[in-house]
């Protein structure tokens, strides 16, 4: 279960564009690390480094000492949620997720069951997904990404489309994942939102990544 | 092999409506060579349905004062089978792709699982393809074979060299080979996917094969999928093991260059 | 309705795929000057005399070219939603208007430039002659549109031409609204009148050609060629193209006006 990874001077370039700039970052299993900056910062390009998504133009991403691309394409056991979720229009919420659970077949249909109710969303609705509503689309999301109990979580604006009640309920599974040991990392432009999750928080601005003390930001 | 990704491509880009729309491109085909066992007096056979949609066209030759008419059903049914190829591997990506893609641990076997869907698909066209002539087979009072060709094929394809005793051999030319033809067609369409945007890989592919309808050469892959220009039932015609070559070249190398395409890419967004 | 419209022109004639279809289409023409016989200019350009590679790829392509530079406009306008910011400044009339337009001009754009290319490159090397009646070359005999054009003032009957193919090139890349924001991926957008242009082809020639039916050319995707195998009057190709017309703007103003966005 436990993981670490490591980000060696990683830098990214699309088409002439510096996307992340000489990022060097060290993230361990059971903590929860907070992304934050500004739209177009280059936040999400870091998780989709992270995940194996994209690949950096030079610099490593090493997982549990094992380098991302060369020893292994993805993360072993990771949940993400990046952007808008998406999932195919014809089926239910239920049935996408036994869909995507059938590849690893690591869970169950009752452990489905329990994620999308422990979400908030009702496993025997019959609507077809292109029906949900936003919020109700980004649940699913966020059900997808825990659903398997991954090591690894990777939430990219998970607050997006939720309501209060919604964005309390997702505080509330974020900290039970951390309490079971997964490594976590959000971002979010939602500063109040990370500094109540984050044990660690990372100010990433023009594709350059700086550690900022949770402390001191609160204060 | 990541058995469990095959059978999510095989349950997801299979059973897909489009598939239920296709008869409606064969019917055509099927109704054309209806009407010449009507025009001839005779049923046909299973296999003398199947074996006219590839049929094709004699070889064009280019700068005569002939106008060029293009073998249209031939084209279509080319096509089509493009076109329901076409943007599976965008949808699986655009949809829940970014989770299904995590899950399978490798790009290559998720790329691989596609090539396998692709050649599943293609199969799938052509078995619909003979459900839809067995139907006219059958309304027309004809005879359940898929070894035995009648005089209708024989007039068909007007070649002096076949004898009803030659089904195996037409089917040969007028099946596997376009079946094979456009395996390979559909796998490098795939393959340029990654490369460009989904449209201009259709355009490209389909360019390919409009070439090989002007162009009379073996290593144009489209000759391969006109029986009318096999070397098999016209000696002197197409080389059916340069065909074999050139197509299984188109194959593997759309495998190759699709599965290191796809290691390399940013899955960021899907140019369409 | 000028601004919206100088935007949607803008925007149709300043994208990657307008100049990728421009640069295939003049590509084709350009191939067809290059493979083309000997002969008077009367009988190789290729609007008349579509019999090598070049034409070929041209007049079997072109409803994919034409549809390619804005045609999916209106649809990924939709899915991404831009379309409420034009909404809230213009009323949908005048955006389906500088819609349509937009995409009529672009298309008629990128089918008839090629052709006048194809004609101005093959009037450098090729002798300007009168056709003859009798020759039997190329003859587009009685019934064809503008014949007797053809015979008497040459240059004026390619400009006609090329305008009847700027008209054909802009009713089929409107066909796109047709469909409207249904398709799942763009691609289907822009292949809608190519895929409906060739199942016209494949069922006419199918049903209406035969021993007893080959005196007029009906096929819209062949209409665009000025030597068709059969006769190509102008009372078909104007009908054929109004009733295109007809449609693109009757649905498209549907798909786009009264539609619930």
């Amino acid at each position: 279960m436990a993981m670490k990874i490591e980000i060696k001077d990683a830098t990214k370039y699309i088409r002439k564009a510096l996307i992340l700039n000489h990022v060097s970052v060290s993230l361990q299993s059971g903590k929860i690390y907070g992304l934050q900056g500004p739209n177009g910062s280059g936040k999400t390009m870091l998780l989709r480094l992270i995940s194996g998504l994209i690949k950096p133009t030079s610099g490593h991403v090493l997982i549990d000492d094992k380098e991302l691309g060369i020893d292994m394409d993805f993360p072993p056991s990771m949940g993400i949620l990046i952007e808008a979720p998406a999932f195919i229009d014809a089926y239910t919420g239920l049935r996408n997720l036994e869909l995507l659970a059938d590849i690893k077949q690591v869970i169950q249909k009752d452990q489905i069951i329990q994620t999308l109710q422990k979400i908030g969303l009702d496993p025997n609705d019959r609507r077809k997904y292109y029906k949900y509503s936003l919020g109700m689309k980004q649940r699913l999301g966020i059900a997808a990404a825990i659903m398997e109990q991954p090591a690894l979580l990777l939430l990219d604006e998970p607050t997006n489309a939720l309501d209060e009640v919604g964005v309390a309920l997702i505080c509330n599974i974020i900290l039970k994942e951390k309490e079971r040991g997964a490594l976590i990392v959000i971002a979010s432009h939602d500063g109040l939102f990370l500094r109540s999750l984050a044990d660690e928080l990372y100010y990433v601005t023009e594709g350059k990544v700086e550690k900022r003390n949770v402390c001191e930001e609160e204060s | 092999m990541n058995y469990k990704l095959l059978q999510h491509d095989f349950r997801t880009g299979l059973l897909r409506k489009r598939y239920l729309w296709l008869p409606l491109l064969f019917i055509i085909p099927c109704y054309i060579s209806s009407r010449i066992t009507t025009a001839l007096g005779m049923p046909g056979t299973w296999l003398d349905y199947l074996c006219f949609f590839f049929f094709g066209c004699e070889p064009i030759y280019l700068n005569s004062l002939d106008k060029v008419i293009l073998p249209v059903q031939w084209l279509s049914l080319v096509g089509g089978l493009l076109l329901v190829n076409l943007d599976y591997l965008l949808y699986d990506l655009d949809n829940a792709g970014q989770q299904i893609i995590v899950r399978s641990a490798s790009r290559t076997q998720w790329f691989i699982s596609k090539c396998m869907w692709n050649i599943a698909s293609t199969m799938v066209y052509f078995i619909e393809m003979a459900v839809v002539a067995w139907f006219f087979c059958v309304i027309k009072g004809g005879e359940s074979t898929l070894t035995q060709i009648s005089e209708v094929s024989v007039g068909t394809y007007n070649v002096a060299e076949i004898t009803l005793q030659d089904g195996g051999k037409l089917a040969f030319a007028a099946i596997l080979m376009p079946f094979f033809t456009l395996a390979a067609a559909s796998l490098l369409q795939m393959a340029l996917c990654i490369f460009i945007p989904p449209v201009f890989s259709f355009f490209f592919v389909f360019m390919i094969m409009e070439l090989s309808v002007l162009l009379p050469f073996p290593v144009l892959m489209g000759n391969a999928a006109m029986a009318i220009r096999s070397g098999i039932l016209h000696p002197g015609f197409m080389n059916v093991g340069m065909e074999i070559l050139a197509n299984t070249v188109v194959m593997v190398g759309s495998i190759v260059m699709g599965a290191i395409g796809f290691r390399r890419k940013d899955i960021i967004k899907w140019r369409e | 309705m000028q601004s919206i419209l100088r935007v949607e022109l803008w925007k149709a004639t300043h994208n990657i795929k307008f100049y990728i279809a421009l640069t295939a289409g003049v590509l084709f023409a350009v191939l067809d000057a290059i493979l083309t016989g000997n002969g008077p200019l009367y009988g190789v350009c290729m609007i008349v005399s579509p019999t090598n590679l070049g034409s070929a790829l041209f007049f079997f392509f072109w409803p994919i070219l034409v549809a390619l530079p804005y045609g999916w406009s209106f649809w990924k306008e939709k899915k991404d939603q831009s379309y409420i910011q034009i909404e809230a400044r213009v009323c949908r009339k005048e955006f389906f208007w500088a819609k349509f337009m937009a995409v009529f001009i672009s298309g008629g754009i990128v089918m008839s430039i090629p052709i006048l290319l194809n004609i101005l490159i093959l009037a450098l090397f090729h002798p300007y002659e009168m056709p003859h009646v009798l020759s039997g070359m190329n003859a587009l005999v009685n019934g064809y549109f503008l014949s007797s054009l053809y015979h008497s003032n040459l240059w004026l009957f390619l400009f006609i031409w090329c305008l009847v193919d700027f008209l054909w090139g802009g009713v089929i890349a409107c066909f796109c609204l047709v469909v409207g924001s249904k398709p799942t991926f763009q691609v289907m957008v822009i292949l809608t009148p190519y895929l409906v242009l060739l199942a016209l082809e494949i069922i006419l020639n199918t049903f209406l050609y035969g021993p007893n039916f080959t005196l007029y050319e009906v096929c819209p995707m062949e209409l665009a060629k000025a030597g068709t195998l059969s006769a190509n009057p102008g009372w078909i190709i104007f009908s054929e193209m109004g009733l295109f017309a007809a449609l693109d703007i009757g649905l498209g103003y549907w798909q786009v006006v009264k539609h619930e966005l």
